[in-house]
């Protein structure tokens, strides 16, 4: 394989493994969590890499998991004890696990492999080169393995929980009356979150992570209302990131991470825009007809109550002084009745159909 | 470790002094308003802004970049504040997706600037986690005029604000537009991260935004006190930290203010009035005079199936009435004259102890 489709492979692997907890992260309203997670994360590496000395170790995940998990384990103590507010909380833990972590870098560990450029931005670029050499065979990056594995932990754990974790996010109290130990699987997705950045602290970084993490899972929620589905798009949009991003660093001679978030905020914005259902480009245009048809019954309303009255009750410049509307406004609205058939030409003004007399005794009706 | 105090370190020491100042005042309101995270995006998204100005003029001036900053920050903040309100994404994610996003964005740019031959020293990588000794006179002149800003603008509007987060519908009946005021106290938000942008960093800038108040918020509950302790508090880990970086070979500022502004949370949290060692010991108390409340009562009820009140009863059968009573709190209750130690494990009520149980009886029932 070559290098880019290597690292494009890598890049799916993380962005499949990060968008399934984060599904359930966005629908939780803890998408933060994952920002406080991806950065303590990195105390629980450095701390193991002073103890063992290698940043190729499966100890180093297992130390930064933990220290993920305690990060969650502190924050929500801080809530329960009332003494900060959900947000504080997690602002707190983070920033002070993070400044000990690059603190302990820049003293005792700068010039090996381990400096504050790979922690932020990680180097996909390298991945490759550090292979999986059994005997003498080539089995692949170190980096493509790591992931692979973790990504499977996750879709395991997803899987097999899938309808305890739906029920869990969306009717808590349901979840815990049915015996479901909500707890347990925040717990265990939280794990998830921790291994997903421990994996990916090598690829993307300790904070880009967090795009892939929360951004494509956004994305889909603003496509689709199921949940299966959705977690079926998030992962199509963060390898579309993938591969859409190693494209575009390449092109432009940057960083690879930082290219996958700039295509997954592209994406977003293209479905906060677009989204045939939720996109506000959609809803301006529903909102816009909602108000046509609103006025347009108004009109046949305000007809009806002048029925048999002078015809100047019935002209443009009347609506315009009684409905206190513009003229090209009251121009579109008269031209909507005309095209629905609630009114009809009558010389110089307009007069209700017997369709629109209808339409405006209904409206009144249900009002 | 040695600690020169020279000229470079007393503009750090006013920059940071100055950052203390500001990040204090705005730590409340950011606290207090419960949208402190929000703090932890707009400095996050400032990075994209300080690349794009440098790009745009390749000109590192703290002016322009900071500019750029304020811009980004600004911009980031408009996004969230769009997807909360016009899409079904909940707060936590407009974050999260305008904090990477803009991120990511700003490292893409931060390593195409690092191509460029003649940026090479552009000094942006500082503004990463942050370096006070990279503050020029300069500097501090375009500092101060932010921070007089904040400082009048917070004077000025005292008691709008005040309103605006301890009762925002009252605010709207005095007349007032609680979304012009929180828009102005975003601008000034965003206003004092950049301030600290330099010294403390984007990542990290965060912590400033919310960790002096939360100290404050625990030793003080009005407003006015809150501020003054949360300033003293942001300054004074400005300051340790400035001195500390300097006095210690390549240890960062940003990350060094941060600690010790941490520090200063975790003394808060377990030694304020408020704090956990406080509420722990009342706790204990409580439990130990509960406990002490119900040896007296359970004497009381065992001895009602006698004729005498006082009779004693073996502390065992305590055991059909939950927990067997310790020694040491039996003994407190005799010092106390409730009971009366009739042989061995034989307890029974004095005279004062049936109407201090009886008491007890009836604040239960």
């Amino acid at each position: 394989m070559s290098p880019i489709i290597e690292i494009i492979l890598i890049g799916c692997l993380v962005a499949t493994t990060a968008a399934i907890p984060g599904c359930f992260l966005i629908l939780r309203k803890m998408a933060m969590m994952s920002d406080a997670i991806s950065h303590s994360v990195l105390l629980g590496i450095v701390l193991m890499f002073f103890a063992i000395k290698t940043l190729h170790s499966p100890l180093l995940i297992i130390a930064a998991t933990i220290t993920g998990l305690v990060t969650v384990v502190f924050t929500e103590a801080l809530i329960s004890s009332k003494k900060m507010k959900k947000d504080a909380a997690i602002g707190f833990i983070f920033p002070l696990f993070f400044a000990l972590a690059i603190i302990l870098i820049t003293q005792y560990a700068s010039n090996i492999h381990l400096d504050q450029d790979t922690v932020i931005l990680g180097e996909i670029a390298f991945a490759p080169f550090n292979r999986m050499v059994w005997g003498s065979i080539d089995y692949g990056p170190i980096a493509m393995w790591v992931m692979g594995i973790i990504g499977l932990i996750n879709a395991l754990f997803i899987g097999c929980f899938y309808k305890e974790l739906k029920i869990a996010t969306f009717d808590p109290a349901l979840a815990s009356s049915l015996g479901l130990a909500p707890s347990r699987l925040h717990y265990g997705l939280m794990a998830c979150v921790c291994m997903t950045c421990v994996g990916a602290f090598d690829s993307v970084g300790t904070i880009l992570i967090v795009a892939l993490i929360v951004t494509p899972p956004a994305t889909a929620y603003l496509l689709t209302r199921k949940l299966s589905t959705m977690i079926l798009l998030s992962i199509i949009i963060g390898c579309l990131c993938s591969v859409l991003g190693t494209i575009l660093a390449l092109a432009i001679d940057g960083s690879i991470a930082g290219a996958m978030c700039t295509v997954a905020g592209t994406l977003f914005l293209l479905s906060f825009l677009f989204s045939p259902n939720h996109g506000i480009i959609h809803k301006f245009y529903t909102q816009k007809q909602q108000k046509i048809q609103f006025s347009a019954i108004l009109l046949t309303i305000q007809f009806l109550n002048h029925q048999g009255e002078d015809s100047f009750e019935f002209s443009i410049e009347n609506l315009i002084d009684h409905m206190r509307w513009s003229e090209p406004f009251a121009q579109k609205i008269i031209s909507y009745a005309l095209a629905k058939n609630y009114i009809k030409r009558n010389k110089k003004a307009y007069e209700l159909t017997p369709y629109g007399i209808e339409v405006a005794k209904n409206a009144m009706a249900s009002s | 470790m040695t600690l020169v105090i020279d000229y470079p370190v007393i503009i750090s020491l006013i920059g940071a002094i100055l950052i203390g100042l500001t990040s204090g005042i705005i730590s409340c309101y950011s606290v207090l308003k419960e949208q402190s995270l929000l703090g932890d995006a707009i400095a996050h998204a400032a990075l994209p802004g300080l690349c794009i100005a440098f790009l745009l003029t390749l000109n590192k001036s703290p002016m322009v970049l900071l500019m750029g900053a304020m811009s980004a920050g600004l911009i980031g903040t408009l996004f969230i504040t769009a997807i909360i309100q016009k899409s079904i994404l909940k707060e936590d994610t407009a974050l999260g997706v305008i904090l990477s996003v803009f991120f990511g964005f700003g490292t893409l740019l931060l390593t195409m600037i690092q191509k460029i031959p003649t940026a090479r020293q552009s000094g942006l990588e500082e503004y990463l986690f942050g370096n006070a000794a990279s503050i020029l006179k300069s500097d501090i002149t375009i500092m101060s005029i932010l921070a007089i800003l904040i400082v009048g603008s917070t004077l000025l509007f005292w008691k709008e604000f005040k309103c605006l987060i301890f009762d925002p519908d009252f605010f709207q009946t005095q007349g007032f537009s609680p979304r012009k005021a929180n828009f102005i106290l975003i601008i000034l938000t965003v206003i004092s991260i950049i301030i600290g942008l330099q010294s403390v960093g984007v990542i990290l800038m965060s912590a400033m935004i919310i960790a002096p108040a939360t100290a404050a918020r625990l030793w003080q509950k009005k407003l006015g006190a809150m501020m003054i302790l949360s300033i003293i508090f942001a300054t004074t880990s400005g300051i340790a930290g400035v001195l500390l970086s300097s006095a210690v070979y390549r240890l960062p500022t940003g990350p060094t203010i941060v600690t010790v502004i941490s520090l200063i949370v975790i003394i808060s949290l377990i030694f304020s009035p408020q704090g956990l060692l406080r509420q722990w010991i009342r706790k204990k108390i409580n439990q130990r005079a509960i406990r002490l409340d119900s040896i007296l009562s359970n004497l009381y009820t065992l001895a009602k199936t006698h004729d005498d009140l006082t009779h004693p009863h073996d502390i065992n059968t305590f055991n059909v009435l939950g927990e067997i009573p310790p020694l040491y709190l039996l003994q407190k209750l005799e010092s106390d004259g409730f009971i009366y130690n009739h042989k061995n494990n034989e307890w029974g009520l004095t005279n004062v102890g049936i109407s201090k149980a009886i008491q007890v009886l009836q604040r239960v029932h």
